[in-house]
């Protein structure tokens, strides 16, 4: 805009009129950049929902805390909150017990049962109205009957219930009664939405409707910050087993976790925007290309370079600016599928959010929107540059550019060269940072791309032999005609071979990653049947069964054997941590062991004497890299050490798993809890009968989950297909952006070629000979890009499978290289050449060789 | 589209995407989660009802009547140090009960529990003319708060408490916010009974009434802290033990009540029952107790309370009495009282003005001088409904 004071008037006009001329040159260009835009806001759309959905799950409902006395397995007992009342102790405090539950009346969806003190809680959260403003009155009923619990207005509404309703709560499995002993009238948006995902109980029926009688899930502190005196003095106040963090270390840890996943997908997003700047710098070169003689003409005029540069910098800008106000409108309507499948993959992998975020985040937008409009900008600066050094007289032949872009393509070359040996030295520092994972991606992304263009002029010199024989004239014909333009085309295979490379190194990560779960969940699921509690988290481990189950299972006609487990959440240094305690004397045969100490055989013994198993995830969280590291944990008979004896490969958890012997558990603990049982069966007994036969007989006590062995393995590859739903869906979107992009380039390359095909014509090629070269020339097209994608999308994923995932997630996979994901590549190649190529095909086969010839 | 369209187009497209920028850089605030509660209505009861003279046996019925509605075990005392520093301070215990006798359910948790309890403590520093009040609300369940008679009365919420320590010795702790008290009182004369055998009436309606017990002389000594600083305290303090439901009958606001320790070893206690047009009501009664413990019950027509000036509090704006005379003819008293300082009205979930005194007067011609504690209610908000 500054430069339209030194701008001749006029010229606007001609940027404009090519704009229009060029109509669907402009419209393609505007959809590739909208395409990008959209995609990226979409993606972004979806990591801001998610995450403020986190923030409305978890630190609304913190409230002012700034500290938490946590427990062991079972939370804290709570004498533990009496004794600190009674001691006199000054700071607020308060008792908080807290499950997620389901009601069929409320929908079944995943809600957060929220226990607290009235008496207390009016220092943290504001509930029941500011402080003191809830007579006890209306309180009475909260208080003093059984199973009273307050609902959100909005939610009870929607739900049709009323005051004094009664409605079933179902808690890991188990259905109790509850009544509607009051409503909450939100103050505004954010707590309506908030108590949307929440039902408010007192403390005591909290404690009565989740069977933790006696135990408390936490006590909320406001504590001065930096006092570590204060902090000292109140740990020591504690028993063992106890311990204060920061009502923020849970939190962020979480989101730690989650910022990786989240970080994965801003990444993949912004390769759509990528392809979709291939797809601008290629038709803003050809429009340059078109325009010499015009630019030559008009420096002759008197126009200055400065003048060119910014004609065509603002073409672009235009064009950034319609396809981003464009992409931002998609984005948004992307963003309603993309936020959908990012929570459901984040309540799959994460945490439970019982909230949802709602309305759009205008910073994403923002960002977006200018992304594509600064990248535009940018990307049309160096065809910009091109037409701004068209000297005043050269309204010459194409051949000077061609010859350019010749000399051209072997520096790209040389270039992308230099940026894979970059990339492969990238990758050989020893660090964990995501960042450089992604430099080193991006590097050997654009190394690639440059090599591309040197290495479509091989193939198709290669080819072009090959092709003569095969195809008689027009095989001779086509490879040439393609050399002769690959200033123009170059971009287009590129930009397709960065696309379809993408789609192979992604499918095979996925791939990978879904033959690595096989392999383990074969190794790991050894049982016939399995039994847990339902559960509404991803990560708190689960809810607890009657332990005299064991007992009625053993009997069980058909059972040979029953083996358990007690998953729950232990207090590392470091901060919480999900431990499993096994009985399973078999448990060193069936897991696969990233290092150990010691044979397989030994494994349970050494559990047996208190050592302990982690899965890789903990182990990389925890940065023990190899057995003998000792790691403490806070019991209830103070800190204790555990020498880790091995690290196991484990894939059902990314926030990885402590294994214990339930002996040492136990005895240390006193938690005599189970939360999975495994049954193996006697031969000849069908395991699917006998999971109806246990649900029939066991359901009425408590609502479990039975399932058997092929069962569970297929719904966690469901779980796992569902939590790569979004990866899938980008990487379609990236390969129609590249799709869009080959077709108007070829669009434009073979309308430019009008009189040379009026020739051709006049010459006596026929149509259908006409059509047969156009389409071998962009079939050739896609057949480079194919051939080039195919070691590029390897590389790939190779980078995701061993760098990428396992710098994120912690997982190592096992890479597994599938003909069919290379093949689906190339054909995806071909197929969009080929596509791209039949409507200039028809068009020019169709114009009479006089008005090809009279054309300009 | 001509050249200015496309300029203005521009610059509109630039201002939106500034305010949108705008917006999205807006600082997050933490997010805060209000609503207010409609909660379903559950009345209590019914509960028990003082509807007659009844028998105490004590330690246990210093201890909770759970049956009725409220209770509650006042402990107010004028304390002073060696060098002549007066204190005044309040320890108070209040019980409501949410269900009636019989009502609710069983209940496995041990939070579960139809008793709330509420404390005030508040102490003066008369020297110094500050005022201290502090309030807990706690459920009385969970060992968080609750009182009992047996094997020794105590009653405590959270780490404030009152618990006997011997047969006629107490233990008091109060701390808030630097300001403590640890006293041990020694009652000197035992349990008074109120009223009619410790029955005491408040209106006309048999259940109008209260079982009333006191304690009028506790011989104190203990020390507090205030301000920083410890001092060592002696005095006199004096206790009142009161259980009801619904006491105070219709029409009445707020009363007016004296407990005065005078300095020949006698005690004086009288109130006033207010209707709402400032009158005393009919139920207005007192108890002298004499130095060898033996008590006259005083109906309304035995005193007379005649207010001599007032004082607005600059908190609440309401308007106090703040000097009386205390006359009762037939015992040649006449009682000159005056807060030791004017502020001492608790501005908690209720509002109320309860401080120390000073007496100075006359028996029989002869001056006779004392102190005491005076609680006004109903003057910054009408306590009807609530006791």
């Amino acid at each position: 805009m500054i430069a339209a004071r030194s701008f001749a008037p006029g010229l606007w006009q001609v940027g404009l009129r090519t704009l229009l001329r060029h109509r669907w040159q402009s419209v393609l260009m505007i959809f590739g950049v909208a395409l990008g835009v959209a995609v990226v806001i979409s993606i972004d759309l979806a990591n801001a929902s998610a995450g403020r959905a986190f923030v409305l799950s978890t630190e609304t409902l913190t409230g002012k805390a700034t500290h938490q006395i946590n427990g062991g397995p079972q939370g804290v007992p709570e004498e533990v909150f009496t004794a600190l009342k009674r001691s006199g102790w000054g700071w607020p405090a308060a008792p908080v017990v807290t499950e997620y539950v389901s009601s069929p009346e409320l929908g079944g969806q995943p809600l957060q049962l929220l226990g607290v003190d009235p008496f207390s809680d009016g220092a943290f959260r504001t509930f029941l109205g500011s402080k003191n403003a809830a007579s006890l009155a209306s309180l009475t009923a909260m208080l003093t009957e059984p199973g009273a619990v307050l609902l959100a207005r909005p939610l009870a509404e929607r739900y049709g219930l009323k005051m004094g309703d009664r409605l079933q709560i179902l808690v890991g499995g188990r259905a109790q009664t509850a009544l509607v002993a009051g409503l909450l009238d939100p103050a505004d948006n954010l707590s309506q939405r908030t108590l949307n995902g929440v039902i408010l109980a007192d403390i005591s029926t909290a404690q009565e409707l989740t069977g933790t009688t006696g135990y408390l899930s936490r006590i909320d502190l406001i504590l001065p910050q930096d006092n570590p005196t204060l902090l000292g003095e109140l740990e020591s106040r504690l028993p063992p087993g106890l311990s204060v963090s920061t009502a923020s270390a849970r939190s962020s840890s979480l989101e730690q976790m989650t910022a990786a996943f989240r970080l994965n997908l801003s990444a993949l997003s912004l390769l759509a925007l990528v392809v979709g700047l291939f797809l601008i710098y290629n038709t803003m070169t050809f429009s340059v290309v078109q325009r010499r003689e015009l630019f030559g003409t008009l420096r002759c005029l008197g126009v200055t370079r400065r003048e060119i540069f910014t004609l065509v910098v603002g073409e672009a800008a235009l064009v950034g600016l319609v396809g981003a106000g464009l992409g931002i409108g998609l984005g948004i309507v992307l963003g309603q599928v993309t936020v959908g499948m990012v929570s459901q993959t984040i309540n799959d992998l994460y945490f439970t959010t019982t909230v949802r975020a709602e309305g759009v985040a205008a910073g994403s937008l923002v960002k977006g929107g200018l992304l594509g409009l600064l990248a535009t900008c940018f990307t049309a600066a160096l065809p910009a540059w091109e037409a701004a050094s068209v000297p005043p007289r050269a309204a010459l032949m194409r051949s000077g550019l061609e010859g350019k872009s010749r000399r051209g393509s072997a520096r790209a070359a040389l270039g992308g060269a230099g940026a894979l040996a970059g990339a492969l030295l990238l990758f050989q520092i020893p660090t964990t940072s995501l960042a450089a994972g992604f430099g080193g991606t991006l590097l050997t992304v654009l190394g690639a791309a440059l090599l591309t263009s040197a290495a479509t002029a091989l193939l198709v010199v290669a080819f072009g032999a090959a092709a003569g024989r095969l195809f008689g004239l027009v095989g001779r014909l086509a490879p040439r005609s393609l050399v002769n333009s690959l200033s123009r085309t170059a971009v287009a295979v590129t930009a397709l071979m960065v696309a379809v490379a993408v789609t192979i190194g992604i499918s095979i990560m996925i791939d990978s990653f879904r033959h690595t779960v096989i392999l383990w969940l074969e190794e790991t699921l050894q049982s016939d049947i399995y039994i847990s509690a339902p559960i509404y988290t991803a990560t708190t481990p689960s809810a607890a069964m009657n332990p005299a189950l064991l007992e009625r299972l053993e009997a069980w006609p058909g059972v040979a054997g029953v083996v358990f487990q007690r998953t729950t959440s232990v207090q590392a240094r470091s901060g919480p941590v999900n431990l499993t305690a096994t009985q399973n004397p078999r448990v060193g045969m069936e897991r696969r062991f990233l290092a150990l100490e010691g044979a397989r055989s030994e494994v349970w013994p050494r559990l047996q004497a208190g050592e302990v198993l982690l899965s890789e995830p903990l182990a990389n969280r925890l940065g023990i890299r190899r057995p003998g590291a000792v790691l403490e944990l806070n019991t209830p008979q103070g800190w204790k050490q555990f020498r880790v004896m091995g690290i196991y490969y484990d894939y059902s958890s990314s926030e990885g798993i402590l294994l214990m012997g339930m002996g040492a558990f136990r005895a240390l603990w006193g938690d005599t809890a189970i939360t999975s049982i495994g049954l193996r069966l006697q031969p000849g007994v069908d395991a699917d009968r006998l999971v109806r036969e246990l649900q029939d007989s066991l359901s009425p006590e408590q609502q479990l989950v039975i399932r058997a062995n092929a069962t569970l393995r297929r719904d966690v590859l469901m779980v796992f297909d569902r939590t790569f739903a979004i990866t899938v869906a980008l990487r379609l979107l990236a390969t129609i952006v590249a799709f869009i992009g080959v077709l108007s380039a070829l669009f434009l390359l073979q309308m430019e070629k009008q009189r040379e095909v009026g020739i051709l014509r006049a010459l006596g090629l026929t149509a259908a000979q006409l059509r047969r070269m156009v389409l071998l020339e962009t079939g050739m097209m896609g057949l480079a890009a194919g051939v080039t994608a195919i070691p590029t999308g390897i590389a790939l994923a190779v980078i995701l499978v061993y760098v990428i995932n396992q710098r994120s997630f912690g997982w190592t996979l096992q890479l597994s290289v599938q003909p069919q994901a290379l093949l689906q590549g190339m054909l995806v190649a071909l197929a969009a050449a080929l596509l791209a190529g039949i409507y200039p095909a028809l068009r020019l086969s169709r114009m009479p060789a006089a008005e090809a010839i009279r054309y300009e | 589209m001509n050249r200015r369209t496309l300029a203005w187009t521009l610059v509109v497209l630039l201002a939106v995407g500034l305010a949108a920028a705008g917006l999205a850089l807006a600082p997050r605030q933490k997010a805060e989660v209000e609503a207010s509660l409609e909660g379903l209505s559950l009345p209590g009861g019914p509960f028990e009802r003082a509807e007659g003279p009844a028998a105490f046996t004590f330690p246990k019925d210093f201890g909770p009547h759970e049956g009725f509605q409220t209770e509650w075990w006042y402990y107010t005392g004028n304390l002073a140090t060696n060098d002549g520093q007066e204190f005044g301070f309040q320890l108070t215990f209040f019980r409501r009960a949410l269900l009636g006798p019989g009502q609710g359910a069983e209940r496995t948790s041990a939070w579960g529990t139809g008793q709330v309890y509420l404390a005030h403590f508040t102490l003066s520093e008369i020297s110094r003319g500050r005022f201290h009040a502090f309030e807990r609300f706690e459920r009385g369940a969970a060992g968080l708060a609750g009182a009992q008679g047996e094997p020794r009365f105590s009653a405590w919420v959270d780490d404030w408490l009152v618990e006997q320590t011997g047969e006629k010795e107490f233990r008091l702790h109060a701390a808030e916010n630097g300001v403590q008290i640890d006293l041990n009182l020694r009652d000197l004369k035992g349990p008074v009974l109120q009223g009619d055998r410790g029955y005491s009436r408040k209106g006309p309606e048999p259940g109008n009434a209260s079982y009333y017990i006191s304690q009028t002389r506790l011989e104190t000594t203990g020390t507090l802290s205030v301000g920083g600083r410890d001092y060592a305290v002696g005095g006199l303090s004096w206790m009142d033990h009161e259980y009801s439901t619904s006491a105070l009958g219709d029409g009445l606001v707020g009363w007016d009540w004296f407990s005065l320790q005078l300095d020949d070893g006698s005690e004086l206690m009288v109130y006033r029952l207010r209707k709402a047009d400032g009158s005393p009501g009919e139920y207005s009664q007192g108890t002298l107790i004499r130095p060898d413990g033996s008590v006259r019950p005083l109906t309304r027509e035995d005193f007379s309370v005649e207010v001599n000036g007032t004082w607005q509090s600059p908190h609440s704006g309401g308007v106090y009495p703040a000097a009386w005379v205390v006359s009762v003819p037939d015992e040649g008293l006449t009682l000159r009282i005056r807060p030791k300082m004017a502020d001492q009205e608790l501005n908690l979930s209720f509002i109320y003005w309860e401080g120390a005194v000073r007496v100075e007067g006359e028996r029989n011609g002869a001056p006779l001088g004392g102190s005491g504690y005076v609680e006004l209610t109903g003057y910054a908000q009408s306590l009807a409904g609530r006791f």
